[in-house]
């Protein structure tokens, strides 16, 4: 038991005086990160389709907007076009079939707010009640994240499906000629109503119809 | 006979005598010291920062570029004159920053053992810093280059400036970490920062 005790004291003594010739340092290396903004979706204007519509079954009214009837630069706040607004392409919101074709419709615009520079996953739903159908149609701002004219594009809407677009960055906005606003990008819709009975004259048919984003 | 005996005697008490007279030496206690090397610093001089919009998916990743800094940077020469450090890939955009680390020894040329680790995921991601530069610096003003550091493997190889290195301060090492981050099986939430850490340890060779 003696010896035990002697050995402690050894060991404890040799412990005290060999540490300090270490001589390490540690650091704590810190990593930090700040995830992406929530992802939203407004309305920024709602679409509206021209009255008269007829009230036969199957009865159509049509909103022209598509590849080769874009909205206006400063509708979709992109750099596509470059130069001076060009304003709207001619068969823009031309209305055709069974409504009002005189009148110009209004296209829908909705705003996607979200990381700047981020892609994001839009969905444009179709919808229908028992009175009408809605089918979309229309384009989505695609931003390129670079500072030239041409870079940033519309993409056709295809409904019902998950397209990935991504939202304006720094250098879209920081292109001369262009529109952008950093984290945002826009989709524009008309599109096509069909009655789906024969509906009652001088009544209005809301419908609503949605739209997803997520990253 | 007891004639004899006196001689005997006589005999042993000079020896004794003659033993007495070395009691005139002397012993004296003088002082002797050494002082060890000064103790080496080390300090974080920026953090790791992956930016401000990383992607929330389970198993995403988002990679910072940090082995290719600026000679200012590492304190070298301007044979190191990378311009893509802190330049972010994967799933986040923006800007990112290598971190940079500075150790101080107590003299140039000192040889530095470098240990660093990595971070095991807690806290919803993991990061592996794979892409880091720590200087080779040559003692001349033109040769400096990049080595890299192994994640748990002790990097010997490098030694603290002497002054002649451009941009280099005597006693000095500087060096860069980027790497992967990993989300781990949960997705992230959106609009909120997240942190973590990993260790890296320095010693005298």
């Amino acid at each position: 038991m003696m010896k035990f005790k002697i050995f402690s004291k050894t060991l404890i003594a040799t412990l005290i005086v060999a540490s300090p010739l270490s001589f390490a340092t540690d650091v704590t290396a810190g990593i930090a990160f700040t995830t992406v903004p929530v992802v939203s979706i407004s309305q920024s204007r709602p679409i509206a389709f021209t009255n008269d519509f007829e009230l036969a079954l199957g009865s159509t009214c049509t909103m022209a907007i598509d590849g080769t009837a874009i909205p206006s630069e400063a509708e979709g706040q992109m750099s596509i076009l470059g130069g001076a607004d060009p304003g709207a392409n001619a068969g823009y919101q031309v209305m055709t079939n069974d409504c009002d074709i005189v009148s110009a419709g209004t296209t829908g615009i909705y705003t996607v707010v979200g990381g700047a520079g981020v892609p994001v996953q839009i969905t444009v739903n179709s919808a229908a009640d028992a009175n009408i159908s809605y089918t979309p149609a229309g384009l989505i701002v695609d931003y390129d994240g670079l500072d030239s004219a041409g870079g940033d594009s519309w993409d056709l809407v295809t409904v019902d499906v998950q397209q990935t677009v991504q939202i304006a960055n720094t250098f879209d906005r920081d292109n001369s000629v262009g529109r952008a606003v950093v984290g945002e990008t826009r989709i524009i819709l008309g599109g096509e109503i069909e009655a789906l009975q024969a509906l009652t004259a001088e009544t209005t048919y809301p419908l609503t119809f949605d739209i997803d984003v997520i990253y | 006979m007891q004639p004899k005996k006196t001689k005997l005697a006589l005999t042993i008490g000079m020896l004794l005598m003659g033993a007495s007279s070395a009691s005139n030496a002397a012993t004296g206690n003088f002082d002797v010291s050494i002082t060890t090397i000064d103790d080496i610093t080390f300090t974080e001089i920026s953090p790791i920062s992956l930016g401000t919009a990383v992607f929330l998916t389970a198993g995403g990743t988002c990679t910072v570029i940090g082995n290719d800094p600026a000679a200012a940077d590492v304190l070298a020469d301007a044979n190191i004159a990378g311009t893509t450090n802190g330049t972010l890939s994967g799933d986040c955009v923006g800007a990112g920053a290598a971190g940079v680390y500075e150790v101080v020894s107590a003299g140039p040329n000192d040889a530095i053992t470098v240990l660093m680790g990595d971070m095991d995921e807690a806290g919803g991601f993991s990061f592996n810093p794979n892409s880091n530069c720590i200087p080779l610096y040559d003692t001349s003003s033109s040769d400096d280059t990049c080595e890299s550091l192994t994640v748990d493997f002790a990097h010997t190889s490098a030694v603290t400036g002497d002054g002649t290195d451009f941009g280099a301060t005597a006693d000095s090492l500087r060096f860069t970490i980027g790497g992967t981050m990993t989300i781990g099986a949960s997705d992230l939430t959106p609009a909120t920062p997240y942190a973590g850490s990993f260790a890296i340890n320095v010693i005298y060779q």
